[in-house]
């Protein structure tokens, strides 16, 4: 320790404020005998005391409390204030003791009785009151730095007594609560929490097991939830018991989030897969009735057509005053009516038919990943493609071209599925570009790929759609609304198409100007 | 089952409206009466198809898409190819028949349209035409 360095090499300088010589003298002596290194430097008054003080190299004052330029509590006060923290011991005559114990009271380290001062006693004294300052010292210091790194930590940290007083708070803990120190030290710690929702933890602590952790939600000032962890843990006295408890409060709001989300996607995949299952179980049960249904819906069709040109046939074999007299138009009012009702039944019936048929599709693909690969020029099957989608096309006066790099390696592919992934595309494309419009599809080399792309001018897809496009039964607001178009599977069918090929698909749209799907297929 | 005139030409009408139901209704009420039935559902498709072939009646909606009956029936009337096309125009829109309209069109029928007098009225040009 520093106080063994100082007896070999060094010493402690002693300022001795003394104004009578022989008592000075005795004291010198003394010192002079020690073992401990002491340089006494002597003042015989108050104010070169004083200033030798104020050059701040002493280690301890001895003072003598009547001194001619000024006397008792007076002089001391002086010193004191003089002093910063060097420890003052306080020389006194024998009638004077009360006097030194005053200055006891106003800081001074110890005071010493003239006349019965030893050598001994004396060293010890002075030793005595600069080990104790220089401990105290460093107890300040080091509680500063305790009380900076607590006071700077964002954890909420406070101690309470066991009856639930609050004795300290740091700032974290005023932040959330919005109050001071002063307001909430001394307060009960329930009474703040509770203004915040927060019922504190109630936490089991001995001195077996003197910690407890426990989670809890609670608003913080800006009326968020929050989730806080607390760390409690209790300070027990000598005697073992509970004396004060320190809890510490971490905001866990970022796992506990994260927790939930992964949780949710656990329940989210739980009720796709169950969805699947229930999706095509459902397919196969619907599909034979629809299929009745279908042909049903399609023969009271042309029934219902039928019904109505032999109405009308039997209205025009009759002279116009004929017609007026009989129920003829009646009766052609109604055959229309029911030929209505057959080609909406019946179109809803095809619509019905194609999402039964795209979802057994899909069901197929999940189920049965196996692909029949064959080495093909993808330009041929886009070539077949476009031909078989172009009577859509021109049914909406849309242009369809076709172009390729000359030189085009094979790629290895199922010829039914990846036809099935190109014809979802192109009808899409159809379907979104408006009369008039144009389709490319360009098939070209990149990298190590083969590409088909399919670029339309149409309506495009709005930035919040293009996320959710390949998900099942997505359909942009506009496709939902009118009348016809797909499954709303199409895309998400090509996308597991291409994906099964170990292919890749890729969109890139603004609405107004068209988009272009990509599919890149691995060269052989 | 139908009145087919075998030994006559087949008559021919296109229907220019946009509402695929009232289309149809036209074309089986056409159909019934021996015509041979193209549709189109715009103003510009219609006028396309009217180059392309010679139609011996038109069925004409006003208020369509694309080109309306109006302005289609203005631009036939100024051509002399079509001398020959009787065009029945039917709207739901009285207010849309002007006196042009009026003059230029052969018949002016709304909507809805009582059927057997529309076959009456299409067995009547047929049987002007041959």
């Amino acid at each position: 320790m520093e106080k063994e360095a100082k007896t070999s090499e060094h010493y402690f300088t002693v300022l001795l404020i003394e104004d009578n010589p022989n008592d000075a003298e005795l004291i010198q002596d003394f010192l002079a005998q020690s073992d401990v290194g002491f340089k006494v430097e002597w003042m015989s008054g108050l104010s070169v005391g004083l200033e030798r003080l104020s050059q701040r190299d002493i280690d301890v004052v001895l003072l003598d409390l009547s001194l001619p330029d000024s006397v008792g509590l007076e002089t001391f006060g002086q010193v004191a204030r003089k002093a910063r923290g060097v420890p003052i011991l306080v020389l006194t005559g024998f009638d004077d003791e009360r006097l030194a114990i005053q200055a006891l009271h106003k800081g001074a380290q110890d005071y010493l009785v003239k006349d019965k001062i030893d050598q001994h006693m004396l060293t010890h004294a002075l030793r005595y009151a600069i080990e104790r300052k220089r401990i105290e010292a460093a107890l300040r210091t080091s509680e500063a730095r305790y009380r900076a790194i607590i006071e700077d930590q964002t954890e909420l940290i406070c101690r309470f007594l066991p009856d639930g007083t609050l004795t300290f708070v740091n700032h974290a803990y005023c932040r959330f609560f919005n109050e001071t120190s002063e307001e909430l030290i001394g307060q009960p710690i329930f009474s703040a929490a509770l203004r915040h929702g927060w019922e504190p933890p109630r936490v089991s602590i001995s001195s077996a097991s003197p910690v407890a952790t426990t989670e809890l939600t609670m608003i913080n000032p800006s009326e968020e939830v929050r989730w806080y962890r607390w760390t409690s843990r209790g300070i027990f006295n000598e005697q073992g018991y509970l004396s004060e408890i320190q809890s510490v409060g971490q905001d866990i709001s970022d796992r506990k989030q994260a927790e939930k989300q992964q949780l949710e996607l656990a329940i989210e995949r739980e009720t796709v897969q169950a969805l699947r299952t229930f999706v095509e179980n459902a397919s196969h049960d619907l599909n034979t009735p629809l299929t009745i249904m279908k042909s049903g819906s399609y023969l009271s069709c042309k029934l219902a057509e039928q019904l109505l040109k032999q109405t009308i046939a039997l209205g025009t074999s009759m002279t116009p005053a004929v017609v007026a007299n009989t129920a003829i138009e009646a009766i052609s009012q109604t055959a229309m009516k029911l030929y209505q009702q057959a080609v909406a039944q019946d179109k809803a019936a095809s619509r019905l038919q194609k999402i039964v048929t795209d979802l057994l599709k899909i069901s197929e693909l999940d189920r049965n990943t196996a692909l029949d690969l064959q080495l093909h020029d993808l330009y041929s099957i886009a070539t077949t493609l476009v031909e078989l989608v172009s009577p859509l096309a021109a049914d909406k006066h849309i242009s369809l071209e076709l172009e390729r790099d000359l030189d085009l390696p094979f790629v290895s592919v199922d010829e039914d599925k990846m036809e099935q992934a190109l014809q979802n595309l192109l009808e899409n494309a159809i379907f979104y570009t408006s009369e008039g419009g144009a389709i490319r599809v360009r098939v070209y080399r990149q990298d190590q790929t083969v590409a088909v792309a399919i670029i339309d001018n149409g309506i495009g897809i709005a930035s919040e759609d293009l996320p959710h496009i390949f998900e099942h039964f997505y359909r942009v607001d506009k496709a939902r609304t009118s009348p016809g178009g797909g499954s709303g599977l199409g895309l998400s069918m090509t996308q597991k198409i291409v994906a099964a090929h170990e292919g890749r698909i890729d969109v890139q749209s603004e609405m107004g100007k068209g988009s272009t799907f990509t599919i890149f297929l691995p060269a052989k | 089952m139908e009145t087919e005139p075998n030994d006559k030409r087949r008559y021919s009408a296109l229907i220019i409206d946009d509402n695929w139901f009232n289309r149809d209704i036209f074309r089986i009420a056409l159909e019934s009466c021996s015509y041979h039935v193209t549709q189109a559902d715009d103003g510009v498709k219609g006028s396309d198809l009217l180059a392309k072939e010679a139609f011996d009646l038109l069925i004409l909606d006003l208020l369509m898409p694309n080109m309306d009956g109006g302005s289609l029936l203005k631009t036939v009337r100024l051509n002399k190819a079509y001398d020959k096309l009787q065009v029945v125009v039917v709207t739901a829109n009285a207010h849309m028949v002007t006196q042009e309209i009026q003059e230029l069109a052969n018949y002016v029928m709304y909507k809805p349209v009582n059927l057997q007098a529309f076959a009456q009225l299409a067995i009547r040009l047929r049987d002007a035409a041959s």
